[in-house]
C-alpha cells in the first residue's frame, strides 16, 4: 500500500500515476483515475483543513485514513458511475469536528465507510444518493471515556433514485460518564429503496468482562482487549495495518 | 481444596442458595444434580465471584484461603475454572489473543510463542477442533459443540486446580461428549490433585467422568448425597421423589 505522508501541508510522495495530489488553500486534492489502495496519515498536521477526493468512473479504491490531533476537518468525496470506495478511517484525538460529504454521482457507485474513533469527536456525515442503484454501507464505532461523541449521519435519496441500498450501523461504548449522541437521519423520497439502520450507545458489556476475568485477566486488561477489538475489528484491516494502529495510536491512550 | 460453609446467596432479593455447605477434597469428583432453577448455576457463578449475586452470609475457602472477597480474576489465577453452559460470544477479540493474554496473566510473564503454538496445535487436535477457530473471534459463529470444546481447550491451557463443568453436556452430541470427557479425564490423569464439580441434569456425562459423590440440590441446599447410583436412580424416578424426608435424612 502506498503511503502519502502529509507533513506541514506538503505531500511527500506523489509518485503513483493513478493518482494526482495537490495542496491548494490548505486543502488536499486527490484525483483517482483507476483501481488503487493507499493510506493517508495525518499526524499533528495543522496546515491542511480539508480533503477533496474525486474518483473517476469504473474505479475500485481503498483508502486507509488515520487522523490524529486536529481541530476541524472537511472531507468531500465524489464517486462517479460504476466506482466504489472502501474507506477505513481511524481517529484518535483530543478534539475533532469533522464534516464529511459523500456524493454518489453515478449509477452503481458505492461507498463502504468504516470508521472507528477514540476521543472527543463530532462527526457530521452526509451521503447524497444522486443516481439510481447507488449503495452505501456505514459503520461508525466510537469509544469515549469522559469525552463526548456525536455522530450525525444523514442520507438523502431524492425522488426517482430507485434501487438504492442504504445501511447504517453506529455504536458508541461509554467507559465513563458523558452524554454521547447518535442521530441517524434517512431522508428518502422514493419508495423503491432498501434502507436499514441501527444505533446503540451503551456501557461495555459486563458479561464479556466477566468472561475474560474468569480466565485470570485483570479488569483493566479485559477492558483493553475488548475496546481494542471493538475498534480494530470494525475496520477489517490487514495484519500490518492493525500493528501500525496498535503501536502508533492505540497504546498511547 | 474447597470448603463452602453456610452460604446464603440472593439475586434481586430472591434467595437462591440457602445455608449451602460443600466440601471437596483434592482429587475428588463431585456431581451436583437437580431440577431447573434450584441454584446449580448460581453456585458456579458465586464460586467464580460474579458480583450480580449477593452473598448474604457464609464463606468460601479455597486452598486454605477465604476467597469470598477476592475478585473474579484473582480467583481464576488461584486455580478456579468454570467451563460455562453458555460460553460468551465476544466480537472483535480473537481466540488466540485472548488465550495469550490469559496465559500471560496467569504466569505474570511473557509467554513463549513457540511453546504456545505447539501446545495449542496439540490440544486442537485432541479436541478435534479446526485450527482456524484459534484465529476467529471468541465463540462467535461457533457451533454448540465447538463452544464447549473451546472451554476445554482453555481449561487444558490454563491448568486449573478446581474445575467446574457447568452443564458442559448440554447441547453436545454423543461423539463430542466423548471427546470432551476424554480430554477432562486425560487432564486429571496428568494433574492428579485436580478436583472437579460437575453440574448436570443428566447422568450421561457421569458414565464417562465417574464422580465420587453425587449431591442433589433442591431449594438452594443439598438434600441428598450418595454415590453415582443416585444419578441413575434419578434418571429412572425423577427429582420429585427426593423430598422432605431426604432433607431430614441429610441433616
Amino acid at each position: 500500500m502506498n503511503i502519502l505522508n502529509i507533513v506541514d501541508g506538503i505531500i511527500e510522495d506523489k509518485t503513483n500515476n493513478s493518482i494526482t495530489c495537490t495542496n491548494k488553500n490548505n486543502k488536499l486534492h486527490i484525483n483517482i483515475k483507476k483501481d488503487i489502495e493507499f493510506c493517508i496519515c495525518f499526524e499533528n498536521n495543522k496546515l491542511i483543513d480539508g480533503i477533496n477526493i474525486n474518483i473517476d468512473e469504473n474505479s475500485s479504491v481503498r483508502i486507509f485514513l488515520i487522523l490524529n490531533a486536529r481541530n476541524k476537518l472537511n472531507i468531500k468525496i465524489n464517486i462517479q458511475k460504476n466506482s466504489n470506495l472502501l474507506l477505513n478511517k481511524f481517529i484518535s484525538t483530543e478534539k475533532l469536528e469533522e464534516n464529511i460529504n459523500i456524493n454518489l454521482n453515478g449509477i452503481n457507485s458505492q461507498i463502504e465507510y468504516y470508521h472507528s474513533c477514540l476521543g472527543n469527536i463530532k462527526e457530521d456525515l452526509n451521503i447524497y444518493h444522486n443516481s439510481k442503484k447507488t449503495n452505501s454501507l456505514v459503520k461508525n464505532y466510537g469509544i469515549t471515556n469522559n469525552e463526548t461523541q456525536e455522530f450525525n449521519i444523514t442520507e438523502i435519496v431524492p425522488k426517482g433514485m430507485t434501487e438504492c441500498k442504504l445501511s447504517q450501523k453506529s455504536k458508541i461504548i461509554n467507559l465513563g460518564i458523558n452524554s454521547s449522541t447518535i442521530r441517524p437521519i434517512l431522508l428518502i423520497d422514493e419508495k423503491e429503496v432498501n434502507a436499514i439502520h441501527s444505533s446503540v450507545i451503551s456501557p461495555i458489556n459486563k458479561s464479556d468482562v466477566f468472561y475474560l476475568m474468569s480466565r485470570g485477566i485483570t479488569e483493566e486488561n479485559s477492558i483493553r482487549l475488548l475496546t481494542n477489538g471493538f475498534l480494530i475489528n470494525n475496520l477489517n484491516l490487514k495484519e500490518k495495518e492493525k500493528h501500525l494502529l496498535f503501536e502508533k495510536y492505540i497504546f498511547r491512550r | 481444596m474447597l470448603r463452602v460453609n453456610n452460604l446464603n446467596v440472593s439475586i434481586d432479593n430472591k434467595e437462591i442458595l440457602n445455608d449451602f455447605d460443600l466440601e471437596v477434597n483434592p482429587g475428588e469428583i463431585h456431581a451436583i444434580m437437580g431440577p431447573n432453577g434450584v441454584g446449580k448455576s448460581t453456585l458456579s457463578r458465586v464460586l467464580m465471584g460474579d458480583s450480580n449475586y449477593k452473598v448474604n452470609n457464609g464463606e468460601i475457602i479455597f486452598l486454605g484461603k477465604n476467597i469470598s472477597k477476592m475478585s473474579v480474576d484473582e480467583r481464576a489465577r488461584l486455580g478456579i475454572f468454570i467451563a460455562y453452559q453458555h460460553p460468551q460470544e465476544i466480537e472483535g477479540v480473537s481466540n488466540v489473543d485472548f488465550l495469550k493474554e490469559a496465559l500471560k496473566s496467569k504466569t505474570d510473564s511473557p509467554i513463549n510463542l513457540y511453546e504456545f503454538a505447539k501446545e495449542t496445535e496439540k490440544l486442537t487436535d485432541k479436541l478435534k477442533l479446526n485450527k482456524n477457530m484459534l484465529y476467529r473471534n471468541i465463540n462467535t459463529g461457533f457451533s454448540g459443540g465447538e463452544k464447549k470444546k473451546n472451554e476445554i481447550l482453555q481449561m487444558r491451557l490454563l491448568k486449573p486446580k478446581l474445575i467446574i463443568l457447568d452443564e458442559i453436556d448440554s447441547g453436545l452430541d454423543v461423539d463430542s461428549l466423548k471427546v470432551v470427557s476424554t480430554n477432562v479425564l486425560e487432564y486429571i490423569k496428568e494433574n492428579k490433585d485436580t478436583s472437579i464439580i460437575i453440574i448436570t441434569h443428566y447422568p450421561r456425562i457421569l458414565e464417562y467422568i465417574k464422580p465420587d459423590f453425587v449431591h442433589i440440590l433442591k431449594a438452594g441446599k443439598i438434600v441428598k448425597t450418595s454415590d453415582v447410583s443416585l444419578a441413575f436412580q434419578i434418571e429412572k424416578e425423577g427429582f420429585e421423589n427426593i423430598g422432605t424426608n431426604d432433607i431430614k435424612e441429610n441433616k
